[in-house]
């Protein structure tokens, strides 16, 4: 066990107020989706790679770009063609003249950058998508047998469109697992796209102050997030709530397959960083249940009868939700829960 | 100053996690309270029943028993109870701390301010136990309640003795009172009974010792009889001997002395002696001494004679079926009341009226009537007189033997035999349909 040194309340409100900074300058560049920029925020501080789906043209491209010039990281796209292969991303041995001769010198891919947006990832084939969640989980590709280390900090910000399948390589669970958070780019109300067009236009990129000035200070942020306290109760919150997602569970009903302990780390990182963004100094239950529904969806698989039943992953985490207590301790009998 | 949130928010779970103790605690006593309630309402009917113990001390053993229960169910649910540190996550949770309790407690962070007043995030249920406290009231109102016979078998179960037996010791029992028998004989017949009575009573109305009884009735019947009847043919000859005196002639004084020999021989060596007194003078006499006898030995002797024989019939009066043996000297109108007064005013000596009713001979025995029984039906013994009834005979009029020829007298009722009293009821009917 790694003994974590709790942060103290100057180091806290410094990296809080760099993060509200950050929200701020994202809000300006992503009018109307509040919600989604606290997940991103919230899924960068947990150090984890993010999937966003949802239909084109809804800023998640845009949203990138603005977190790359925001916290002065390097950013780079990929759009996933199902011809791309894993060099493509990776990078290839180049055959140069060097000093010593005629040899084989690695050339970096698009994927040696601080922020990597991965477009429409499910239309690339599946040998491709290994190699790029291979560079996810390790942080580091290897080619030729030799590795190479990904700077740091390293995200996947991973596209995928819900509509328009034929063609497409649906991401499979163990992949899946990689990514932190599955969010839903939801499309925007009329007051938003009202703001949109009063305040953008086609071909010009919106401006972005630069909030966090390195990647070094940016690291300090997600040492900051790691060192949230996490009370032993939220732990076993966790616990419970990812071991009842599991079939066989009171409230797992139509569950084929439940939650990994990787979820239960994800939600663990993803509660530290959200109550970091709430400048708290422990995480709590309600972080947990804040980013539950994102880290859980694309971790529960249903069976056949469960979508037939319209089942969706979102349900039985609300389902779960509500029904887990934060505390597992049973009542006598003479006693009854009250909601304050 | 400084610790007063932290008093204040680990006060609150410790009263939020007292509270859900003294629940688990309640859940633990209501289901004692429930076993006792049955086990309290069981010994109460039970106590009820059989009077073995008072009732109060039911009631105190189970005051003893609740609050044994309270404390074993104390013990029992412990396991269950809830530290400070878990009702305090309970409470963060409800009041939506965002968990800073737990992290204050751990040493991170302030302890939040203090609340003027904390919403707890349980309430009472007390309906189950209420409901359990009710039951077991009415369980054991109703076993205190029910109306219950006490059971019979408290009652100590009385046999009567055989009627031989009591009749035998009636007899006894009245001879002792007069005197009129030695006390040795008595006893000897009482001996007789204690050996009789010393089986179980339930098998005194077994065939042997009832045909034992029997016997020794008849054993003391015929004692009593040949005392009697030695005491009356003793009492003659000593009357007449006394009363002759030298004018009998010496046959006939021969004949007399002999019978009051045999008749004090009798005496002597019978079952049943005469009393202590007879008994000694007869001995003191001698047997071969009695033809000798003065004047005055004899008038002596005929005079203790007659006074047993007195005596007898008198404690035996009652018990006609003994027909003893009348003396000389004790024949109806010796004593008074016997025989019929003179009349007239101031007559008396005549027997008294059964009772004062204008038509006293009428003693109603035409109407049948029934003696309502004490005894319980269901434990009858033999011996036990359930019921008498008084009716008549039922008497076969026809006229039997040989009849003279000529028309028929009467229809006859030969197969009345058959016809009444052999045939099934049904048998009957099917009779009767067929020759109708």
């Amino acid at each position: 066990m790694n003994s974590i040194q709790p942060l103290t309340e100057p180091e806290l409100n410094a990296a809080a107020d760099a993060i509200a900074k950050l929200r701020v300058e994202l809000q300006n560049v992503l009018f109307g989706q509040d919600e989604l920029l606290d997940h991103v925020i919230t899924g960068l501080l947990a150090r984890g790679h993010l999937l966003l789906e949802g239909l084109p043209g809804l800023g998640k491209t845009e949203l990138v770009k603005g977190l790359a010039k925001a916290l002065g990281l390097q950013a780079k796209r990929l759009q996933f063609t199902p011809d791309l292969l894993p060099g493509d991303i990776t990078g290839n041995p180049m055959l140069q003249e060097t000093a010593e001769g005629r040899r084989f010198v690695f050339q970096p891919g698009p994927i040696f950058a601080n922020l990597v947006l991965a477009d429409e990832i499910n239309r690339v084939s599946p040998k491709t998508q290994s190699a790029l969640l291979e560079a996810m989980q390790e942080r580091r590709v290897t080619v030729m047998g030799e590795s190479h280390v990904l700077p740091a900090p390293f995200f996947v910000l991973a596209t995928q469109n819900p509509i328009e399948l034929e063609g497409t390589y649906p991401l499979p669970e163990a992949q899946l697992d990689r990514f932190l958070f599955k969010l839903d780019v939801k499309a925007n109300d009329a007051e938003t796209l009202e703001k949109i067009v009063m305040h953008r236009e086609i071909g010009v990129e919106p401006e972005v102050k630069l909030v966090i000035p390195s990647a070094a200070a940016f690291n300090e942020l997600l040492e900051a997030s790691r060192r949230i306290f996490m009370p032993q109760p939220v732990a076993n919150f966790i616990a419970r709530l990812v071991k009842a997602t599991h079939p066989g569970e009171p409230h797992a009903g139509g569950v084929k397959y439940g939650a990994s302990p990787r979820a239960a780390l994800a939600l663990a990182a993803a509660s530290k960083a959200r109550a970091l963004m709430e400048r708290r100094l422990n995480a709590s239950y309600e972080d947990v249940r804040a980013v539950a529904t994102s880290v859980l969806r694309h971790r529960i698989l249903l069976d056949y009868g469960a979508k037939l039943a319209g089942l969706t992953p979102d349900l039985i985490v609300a389902k779960l939700l509500e029904n887990v207590p934060a505390q597992d301790k049973p009542l006598p009998s003479s006693l009854k829960a009250a909601k304050v | 100053m400084a610790e007063k949130p932290e008093r204040f928010w680990r006060s609150a779970s410790q009263a939020l996690a007292r509270r859900i103790n003294i629940g688990w605690w309640l859940e633990g006593w209501t289901s004692w309270l429930m076993v006792g309630a049955i086990l309290g309402a069981i010994a109460v009917l039970l106590v009820r029943w059989t009077s073995l113990v008072s009732l109060s001390v039911v009631w105190l053993s189970l005051g003893v028993f609740a609050l044994a229960g309270a404390l074993i169910a104390w013990f029992a649910v412990r396991r269950r109870f809830e530290s400070s540190a878990t009702a305090q996550v309970r409470l963060e949770d409800a009041l939506g701390m965002k968990t800073r309790l737990t992290a204050a407690a751990a040493g991170i962070g302030p302890w939040p301010q203090p609340i003027e007043s904390i919403a707890w995030p349980v309430k009472w249920r007390l309906e189950k136990p209420l409901g359990v406290l009710a039951f077991a009231v009415l369980m054991l109102s109703l076993a205190s309640w029910i109306p219950i016979s006490q059971r019979e078998i408290a009652k100590p179960r009385i046999i009567e003795k055989p009627s031989a037996v009591k009749d035998v010791e009636k007899w006894l029992e009245a001879v002792r009172k007069e005197n009129a028998a030695d006390e040795k004989s008595l006893e000897e017949t009482e001996k007789k009974i204690a050996e009789l009575l010393k089986r179980p009573s339930e098998n005194w109305y077994e065939h042997g010792s009832l045909e034992a009884a029997g016997n020794l009735k008849d054993q003391t019947a015929d004692q009593f009889r040949e005392m009697s009847q030695n005491l009356a043919e003793a009492e003659r000859a000593a009357s007449a001997l006394q009363s002759a005196g030298d004018a009998l002639p010496q046959a006939a004084k021969d004949a007399l002395s002999k019978t009051l020999q045999s008749a004090a021989q009798g005496l002597q060596s019978g079952g049943m002696k005469p009393n202590e007194q007879l008994l000694q003078q007869l001995a003191q006499m001698g047997a071969k001494d009695l033809q000798n006898l003065s004047k005055e030995q004899m008038k002596s002797l005929a005079e203790q004679l007659k006074q047993n024989s007195q005596k007898l019939a008198e404690a035996l009066k009652n018990s006609p079926e003994l027909k003893l043996a009348e003396c000389a000297g004790c024949k109806l109108g010796d004593k008074e009341g016997d025989k019929p007064g003179p009349g007239g005013k101031g007559g008396g000596n005549k027997s008294a009226p059964l009772s004062m009713k204008q038509d006293e001979t009428n003693l109603d025995t035409k109407k049948s009537e029934a003696v309502a029984s004490q005894l319980d039906l269901q434990r009858l013994a033999p011996g036990d007189v359930m019921q008498v009834t008084d009716g008549k005979h039922e008497v076969n009029k026809n006229e039997d033997g040989m009849k003279q020829g000529g028309p028929i007298q009467n229809t006859g009722d030969g197969g009345a035999a058959v016809w009444q009293n052999s045939l099934m009821p049904a048998e009957r009917e099917a009779l009767k349909r067929y020759f109708k």
